[in-house]
């Protein structure tokens, strides 16, 4: 019977649904709880590199209250700022733009977070990145992102913010050390990082000029610290 | 039919007899890829595991219902499938791993020694033998690119599933994280194991 030729039909198309069903399934079924994780990640990075963290113990929830009482989002022309607010929810605490490029492998996607007065780094993340793990993926490490952290945002040699130089090299403000063995993921990192910030910085610093920053979307403002 | 062999057996020939990577030269692609840190190459192993014993004892309950011109159309549907599986698994309960392993995972579809066992093994032989062979090939597998991944992490960033044990004065050896190193380790490992090993009929 198995050597039927519509039986082998019928066969695959059983067996393509009954497989495809139980994929399905499982999608739907895990679908919120990746969406979750995504956001929960995407919230915890936003508040980390604006040093208003909650924290490595913070659950899911907690970062998304405080993402919705204390950072409003504001977009315009196809760019996109976060304005962080202290626990009043008044107080302008940090301002967080995407810097995003392209990377050796493929496109390397950032946050960076600067000083309400648009003069220090508060923090810096490349959350998603298709660099070499070990070589140009460690532009995700601790070691390397938390040198950028409380630099002055001053147009040093070349116009740049920062200036990559190497490892061990860096004698601080806009000096950092790039990632040994990864010389054009730094390279790339390097260039898009600088002009993603002098782009960013020109039209925040505009926005701000014109008192048209955003107030948080959970207001009325957090009672408790 | 001729009888399964014991679980003894398919466990010695999928670690050490035949041993996919090693003596079969299989799944050679992501051994070199995913194993420059111990962590992701075993997630990646286990996933393997997983995959390989899930498919070959699925296959091998379907194979008395299974058109012979069909099966390995039936065989890649199931192997998807499982890997599918393990792929939504990684990014509900596992993110990070995830992010790292990146299109890796995904990749297990194509990896040959998942097809081989099914279409070696699984098609003539009962669900248990069948599942513990996919076990023990994925553990051969899984025990290789652990031995390499050992080796590339310690000498490469110092580290033992990200932990520091080198000593401060140590440099790490830069190329062996980046992807030639994968083929000295694993060249030298084949090099070593197949002159130590009497060659097939040589018995």
């Amino acid at each position: 019977m198995t050597k039927s030729r519509w039986y082998a039909v019928a066969f695959m198309f059983v067996m393509t649904f009954v497989f495809t069903s139980a994929v399905s399934g499982l999608h739907v079924a895990s679908r919120d709880r990746i969406r979750i994780n995504r956001e929960a990640r995407e919230n915890g990075i936003l508040l980390d590199v604006m040093g208003m963290g909650e924290g490595p113990k913070a659950t899911s929830a907690q970062v998304a209250e405080r993402v919705r009482k204390r950072v409003a989002r504001l977009e315009e022309n196809g760019r996109t700022a976060w304005f962080g607010y202290a626990g009043d929810g008044k107080t302008l605490a940090a301002v967080a733009f995407p810097v995003s490029g392209p990377g050796f492998w493929g496109s390397v996607k950032g946050i960076l977070g600067v000083s309400p007065d648009l003069t220090r780094v508060t923090g810096i993340s490349f959350y998603q990145h298709e660099e070499t793990p070990g070589l140009g993926g460690r532009i995700s490490e601790d070691w390397f992102t938390n040198q950028f952290k409380g630099r002055p945002l001053v147009k040093g040699k070349g116009g740049l913010y920062f200036d990559f130089v190497a490892p061990g090299s860096s004698r601080g403000d806009g000096e950092v050390d790039a990632v040994t063995g990864a010389t054009e993921t730094s390279t790339r990192v390097e260039t898009f990082l600088n002009r993603a910030a002098a782009e960013n910085l020109d039209w925040i610093g505009a926005v701000m000029a014109k008192g048209n920053v955003p107030a948080p979307a959970g207001n009325p403002p957090e009672k408790t610290e | 039919m001729a009888k399964p062999p014991g679980a003894r057996e398919i466990f010695r020939k999928g670690l050490f007899d035949e041993n996919p990577v090693l003596r079969q030269i299989l799944g050679i692609c992501s051994a070199l890829a995913v194993t420059n840190l111990l962590l992701n190459t075993a997630i990646m192993s286990l996933a393997l595991i997983f995959t390989t014993a899930m498919s070959s004892a699925t296959v091998s309950l379907l194979r008395d219902v299974t058109p012979p011109r069909v099966r390995m159309m039936v065989q890649v549907l199931i192997i998807a499938c499982y890997v599918i599986i393990v792929d939504i698994a990684l990014q509900a309960w596992l993110p990070d791993v995830s992010r790292q392993l990146g299109p890796y995972v995904g990749l297990i579809i194509t990896n040959c020694i998942v097809m081989g066992r099914a279409e070696g093994f699984a098609v003539s032989n009962p669900p248990l033998p069948s599942f513990l062979d996919g076990v023990a090939c994925g553990a051969g597998y899984g025990a290789v690119l652990m031995a390499v991944a050992f080796i590339r992490e310690l000498t490469g960033a110092g580290t033992l599933f990200g932990l520091h044990v080198m000593p401060g004065w140590w440099v790490n050896w830069t190329i062996m994280v980046m992807p030639p190193a994968a083929f000295f380790v694993l060249g030298t490992f084949l090099w070593v194991v197949n002159s130590r090993t009497p060659k097939a009929g040589a018995k």
